[in-house]
């Protein structure tokens, strides 16, 4: 691989695995959200 | 002196403190990272020796000094938890390991990548690289502890426990390039100055930056999510729901 083409996979890779555990965050925290909501209401 | 400043860390207060600042965080450290990285790729100069693949270090550095400070950060709260019981240590803790862990794994695959064409190899166990690798091991460690026992006040004390003992591997990894003959070259900015020029020296603080405040919306959301599972069906989740 040409050198600048091996910066941006090493950038792509890093904000990938960063967004990855951004998302999953969300995720995980949307969900819990749903479920005290749902206890709540009952 | 913790004590009279944990008053004002009442978890309802910060969760509704993360529920205004996640996304706002996340949307200005993405504008930032996104500026940074076009920067530090396309606008700086190549290095004389390294020529463009130097630029990895922009990702590589400041991903190394998050791994580091997140894990200090689980040591402090570690200890002000054992020491004076308050619950929003233990939801700090709980929050930053997984920011941690992914910031540890950058380290170690952007320095391999860096080091193929600049060393020759992808990766040697010389004391930098083993003593971060120990501390991806740790972060790994401390994520199956957290789910590893049935009570929450159990795991937050093992988590202590275990944050503190880790601890000492920071200053191993920030002074092995000095204790140690490594192929890891010594730090570029120092107390007495930097080995850097100028030009590319602005690009750490921006990426640093830019990091920090995205680390900051994940850890702001694992926080809204530790405080809703520690929280039973009270009028307290209510409250702390809507506002």
């Amino acid at each position: 691989m040409d050198s600048i083409e091996t910066v941006l996979f090493t950038f792509l890779i890093s904000i990938s695995l960063i967004l990855i555990l951004c998302l999953s965050s969300y995720i995980r925290f949307m969900a819990k959200l749903k479920n005290c909501q749902e206890d709540l209401d009952d | 002196m913790y004590k009279y400043v944990a008053k004002y860390f009442i978890p309802s207060k910060v969760y509704k403190f993360c529920s205004l600042t996640a996304m706002p965080a996340f949307i200005i450290g993405m504008i930032i990272f996104l500026l940074s990285s076009y920067f530090v790729i396309y606008s700086l100069p190549a290095d004389v020796e390294q020529q463009e693949i130097y630029r990895i270090l922009f990702i590589h550095v400041p991903s190394a000094i998050l791994s580091e400070l997140i894990y200090l950060f689980l040591a402090v709260n570690g200890f002000i938890y054992l020491v004076w019981r308050t619950k929003i240590s233990a939801i700090f803790l709980n929050s930053a390991i997984s920011i941690g862990l992914v910031f540890t794994a950058i380290v170690l695959i952007s320095g391999s990548i860096w080091g193929k064409p600049t060393w020759g190899t992808y990766w040697v166990w010389d004391a930098r690289i083993t003593s971060t690798f120990i501390l991806l091991i740790q972060y790994i460690g401390l994520i199956a502890l957290r789910s590893s026992f049935s009570s929450k006040q159990t795991t937050d004390q093992i988590l202590s426990i275990v944050s503190i003992i880790g601890a000492v591997n920071i200053p191993i990894i920030k002074f092995s390039v000095d204790w140690w003959n490594t192929l890891h070259q010594n730090a570029s900015i120092t107390t007495s100055g930097s080995a850097i020029d100028t030009e590319m020296l602005i690009g750490l603080p921006l990426m640093l930056g830019s990091l920090l405040l995205i680390s900051f919306s994940i850890f702001a959301r694992n926080i809204q999510f530790e405080i809703l599972a520690r929280t039973g069906k009270t009028t307290a989740m209510r409250e702390i729901i809507n506002g």
